[in-house]
């Protein structure tokens, strides 16, 4: 009975169609805003808002990104959003997310995003006031010009996100930078680590992940209620700053403990006025707070958040990878301090390359943990990753072969007159070590490392192939550049900075060149085979 | 009129609504334990070894994903470490892989199971450390060379050479540029014609993601890779740039290079991310549709099913919806000979609806015919359908079809709304003699629009309904 009764239904579902089939294409139909969402939004937000894939994708249903004034959320649709937002989900209070949402303004009709939205807004737990059509269209004429999507910090800068009106701070961001300051560094020429929304509203240092070698600036809006002189006591463990409306306050400067606070005034009127403050800690014990005191207020107001417990730094996804027992791991991901196209060789025994097939050289040795993946095989997997390991030695970042007219002629970054560098390959001998293989014009170079356990270092062997008509003049080999150079104890050893030896064994009478900052050996090839040795030792 | 219809419809007799059970078996491939296994390219090996990459960078050879019983497959572990893989195919012992950095020839020469030589074949075009700037490469075409697309820097920009194009590499290693006008390509392969065919995603200067014919020195539409015609000889850059917010249809009269989407595959409707390209080489051992070409879709988690005709020097046809249930975002795809569909994919980054972090999977054809529209040839007044069955001619009327038709701004904006729609009217229908095609007098077709037709009253001569009702036919031209 039931299949009968399902058809009977189909066939006049059918019925109404054939009856009336513009009905179902006529745009000026209302829009059907679940219809929109499962359409449009379902793919990564999910059926039921929670997000694709058990949130691996930023839920909708009860996300405080929806709540308060509806433009966060029309510009969100309108211009699309990247970089690292906080969303809470139910397994976590403080989910991260690094994805990319794509605009969707130049896709989606206004009426369209006004039906996703008022849906979006009012399903799943979430309660807002409908939004209205000519709010999107406001919202879309008032940032017509703009061509990038939001990123996250952006947007909540603009539109705070005000889970909590109690809060002393309104919309408070926090940023935390990582580095080891003796003094209170210019944080407007950094870049932050991470950015989160402290929706307490309190100075607080407890999404700092680290107990040293930190700073932390917090920015958000303090809503004043009297027009008058209010004064601010700031105290902190190491140095600290606070500014209103973009005025210093009152500063607690250098490194020191707690017991320092400094006391600053300043006439402020009703409404709500910019607070921004700046902290690092050097090492040691770290705290800070604030308070304010103002017309009208009977006890000094407290502004910062208790002394966080000790927490554990958020952890970075880690995925180690390590060369398996007696033999080589390779990594051909975007490594920090080399090329796009750097090639990271570990060997087992905690020795580690990373050589450029774009510079064709030796640009990274480091000792210990090879390499992480954990940035490049999570999410979208952006940006570069440094190596895992100690004792990471940047020996070059220039094409490592060129032409030198003279001595003193400069290092350039082009490849310094080789008109045709052609990275081959590798091949995988013993334990999976590899030889590069490359030409430098027509010069065919082969180029193998060996790793040196008991020395710590490696040994590198570079068999230059040279036709019998054409041995190149001038051609140079750069060992090292960005590091100072000193001659060693030894012939033909050089200290490369204060960790690295390198000694060069090349059947040729003409010494290196050693240059600011540069060692460069000069080259005096023969038809046939040359051969040069380059041995690197941490010291 | 409605009650008698209402009659008509409750005596028709009632099928059950085909499933893909009937007609295509899916099975997931099980994986080794332990391994995230993000499958980014497949290639078919001999011995029936099936090859894949995966985005993490490992290279694996399984044996045993032909026999019937999946569960005795075992994997081999060839090498860790390659960049991003998104292309590989078998040649004369080497496995030839465009990674993200470059094409190489990877071998086993000592025959013990690993990868010991990585030629590099081209290295010559940008990356910049950007994860956006991916490379898609195909098998090698007749002459020998692999197609590679290089998506653009973040999918928006061209900050290092030649993204936004389409190469060619030679096997002996010369890099041609072929095409401009590449925005965020998801998969390159061939028609079985032999000509290269590639998926664009929507965004910017593409309104809807759509299939496009690589037709060398053509423009594909994005203006943003422009800036290197200067770089190249053989193609004469273009005499006009696109305007902005304009028609595929408008521009092409200004821009005599810029070749159409062949099939837009409508943003919503039938997806939102194409990937791999292939076609059905296999004449009938993959089911019916011999020839024509199969696109995967990572969003939907789908396999889609395209027919091209040539008109006017473009190609262009229709999008029919295929093979759905797959368990986590398609990537690539390979056929074998024998009709072994293999499936890969991943949904790290990219969300689907298969809801596994990854998968490897096989589709091969029970042996019984859908009923369903095997091809949708546009005509000067109309359409001629041709089934994979004889049709019920009584059910063939006017009113068992309808039809809508749209288009996209063509825009520097992140995709479009569906615009200028139009109705065209189906006016009359006739059915062929052997009864296995239709053909579609229509009025009011749009040069350039999508064309939906919606086949809901058809029915099969045996009284069967058809698999997908919903085919979507590109117009980029009318024939005469």
């Amino acid at each position: 009975m039931l299949i009968s009764k399902h058809c009977h239904l189909r066939h006049l579902a059918l019925l109404f169609i054939l009856s009336s089939p513009s009905l179902l294409f006529s745009p000026s139909l209302a829009e059907d805003g679940k219809a929109l969402y499962t359409l449009y939004c379902s793919a990564c937000h999910a059926p039921d808002g929670k997000g694709a894939n058990n949130g691996a994708f930023p839920p909708l249903a009860k996300s405080p990104w929806l709540g308060g004034t509806a433009d966060r959320s029309i510009q969100i649709v309108l211009h699309g959003l990247q970089g690292e937002i906080e969303v809470p989900t139910d397994k976590d209070p403080h989910k991260i997310y690094n994805l990319v949402m794509p605009p969707q303004g130049g896709a989606l009709t206004d009426p369209q995003i006004v039906a996703i939205l008022n849906y979006v807004r009012n399903s799943w737990g979430n309660k807002n006031k409908p939004i209205l059509l000519n709010e999107v269209v406001k919202n879309r004429r008032a940032t017509a010009a703009r061509t990038s999507m939001w990123q996250g910090k952006e947007l909540l800068k603009k539109y705070p996100i005000q889970s909590n009106t109690s809060a002393p701070i309104m919309g408070l961001i926090s940023e935390v930078y990582h580095g080891s300051w003796k003094t209170r560094p210019d944080f407007s020429k950094l870049d932050p680590d991470a950015t989160y929304e402290e929706h307490k509203g309190l100075i607080s240092i407890a999404n700092a992940g680290k107990l040293k070698s930190f700073g932390m600036v917090w920015e958000g809006q303090l809503p004043i209620t009297k027009n008058g002189k209010y004064t601010f006591t700031l105290d902190s463990d190491d140095g600290s700053a606070i500014y209103i409306n973009d005025k210093l306050v009152t500063e607690v400067k250098g490194l020191g403990g707690m017991g320092r606070a400094k006391s600053g005034q300043i006439n402020l009127n009703k409404g709500l006025s910019d607070i921004r403050v700046e902290y690092f800690e050097f090492s040691g014990e770290e705290a800070i707070s604030l308070t304010m005191q103002g017309p009208g207020m009977k006890s000094p107001l407290s502004l910062s958040g208790t002394k966080p417990k000790k927490k554990k730094a958020r952890k970075k996804p880690s995925i180690p990878i390590d060369p398996p027992k007696n033999g080589t791991a390779f990594y051909r991901g975007f490594i920090e301090g080399s090329t796009p196209r750097a090639i990271g060789v570990g060997y087992d025994g905690g020795i580690n390359l990373a050589f450029s097939a774009d510079h064709l050289g030796f640009e990274l040795l480091w000792q210990e943990r090879f390499y992480d993946g954990g940035r490049h095989w999570t999410a979208r997997g952006q940006g570069n990753e440094p190596p895992a390991g100690k004792n990471i030695v940047k020996l070059t970042s220039l094409p490592a072969w060129g032409t030198l007219n003279s001595p003193t002629a400069k290092w350039q970054s082009d490849g310094t007159g080789i008109t045709k560098r052609r990275f081959r390959g590798y091949q995988l001998g013993e334990n999976d070590r590899p030889t590069f293989n490359y030409e430098v014009g027509s010069l065919k170079v082969s180029d193998v490392p060996v790793p040196e356990f008991d020395a710590k270092g490696i040994t590198r062997t570079i068999t230059i192939d040279v036709p019998s008509s054409s041995a190149p003049k001038n051609l140079h080999l750069l060992i090292c550049n960005g590091l100072d150079v000193q001659e060693a104890d030894s012939p033909n050893a050089y200290l490369l900075g204060k960790t690295m030896q390198v000694e060069i064994e090349a059947n040729s009478s003409v010494p290196a060149l050693v240059r600011n900052k540069e060692l460069i050996l000069p080259l005096q090839l023969k038809p046939g085979k040359n051969q040069i040795t380059l041995r690197y030792q941490w010291k | 009129m409605r009650s008698l219809l209402l009659t008509i419809a409750l005596l028709t007799p009632l099928f059950a609504a085909p499933t893909q059970e009937e007609f295509y078996l899916r099975e997931e491939i099980p994986l080794p334990e332990g391994e995230v296994m993000e499958i980014g390219s497949i290639a078919l090996m001999p011995e029936q070894k099936v090859a894949v990459t995966t985005r993490r960078g490992d290279l694996w050879i399984c044996e045993g994903a032909y026999q019937d019983d999946l569960s005795k497959v075992k994997w081999t572990l060839a090498h860790r470490g390659l960049h991003e893989p998104l292309g590989m195919f078998y040649q004369d012992g080497s496995l030839v892989l465009t990674q993200r950095p470059e094409v190489s020839k990877l071998t086993d020469t000592d025959n013990d199971g690993k990868i010991d030589s990585f030629e590099t074949i081209s290295a010559d075009w940008g990356i910049n450390g950007d994860y956006h700037e991916y490379a898609f490469g195909s098998p090698a075409d007749k002459d020998g060379n692999v197609w590679v697309v290089l998506c653009l820097t973040g999918s928006f920009n061209a900050n290092s050479a030649w993204r936004g194009w389409c190469v060619r590499v030679t096997p002996d290693g010369e890099m041609i540029p072929t095409c401009s006008g590449i925005r965020s390509p998801g998969g390159i392969g061939f028609n079985a014609d032999g000509d290269t065919f590639y998926t664009d995603n929507q965004g910017v200067w593409n309104g809807s993601s759509s299939l496009k014919w690589l037709k060398p020195g053509s423009f594909q539409g994005n203006p943003t890779g422009n800036i290197f015609y200067p770089n190249q000889s053989d193609i004469k850059p273009l005499a006009n740039q696109p305007n902005d917010k304009s028609r595929i249809t408008t521009e092409r009269e200004r821009i005599p290079q810029f070749i159409p989407p062949a099939v837009v595959l409508p943003h919503g409707k039938v997806g939102q991310s194409p990937t791999a390209v292939i076609h059905d080489h296999t004449s009938g051992k993959f089911g019916p549709f011999s020839d024509q070409v199969l696109v995967g879709e990572q969003t939907h988690s789908e396999v889609q099913r395209v027919f091209t005709e040539k008109i006017k020097g473009v190609y262009q046809g229709a999008v029919i919806k295929c093979l759905s249930g797959f368990r986590a975002g398609i990537i690539p795809m390979r056929l074998s000979d024998d009709g072994t569909l293999f499936v890969g994919g991943s949904n790290r980054g990219w969300a689907s609806r298969g809801g596994k972090p990854f998968t490897f999977e096989r589709v091969r054809w029970t042996g019984k015919t859908p009923f369903e529209i095997l091809e949708m040839r546009a005509k000067p007044d109309g359409f001629i359908l041709t089934f994979t069955e004889a049709v019920d001619p009584d059910s063939i009327k006017p009113e068992s079809f309808s039809m809508a038709a749209w288009t996209y701004i063509y825009q520097s904006k992140y995709g479009s709304p569906e615009v200028d729609q139009a109705t065209p009217s189906i006016k009359s229908v006739k059915v062929s003699p052997d009864g296995k095609s239709v053909r579609l007098y229509i009025d009011g077709l749009v040069k350039g629009h999508v064309h939906h037709l919606i086949s809901n009253g058809v029915k099969s001569a045996n009284g069967g309904e058809l698999w997908h009702r919903d085919a979507y036919y590109t117009l980029n031209e009318i024939p005469d």
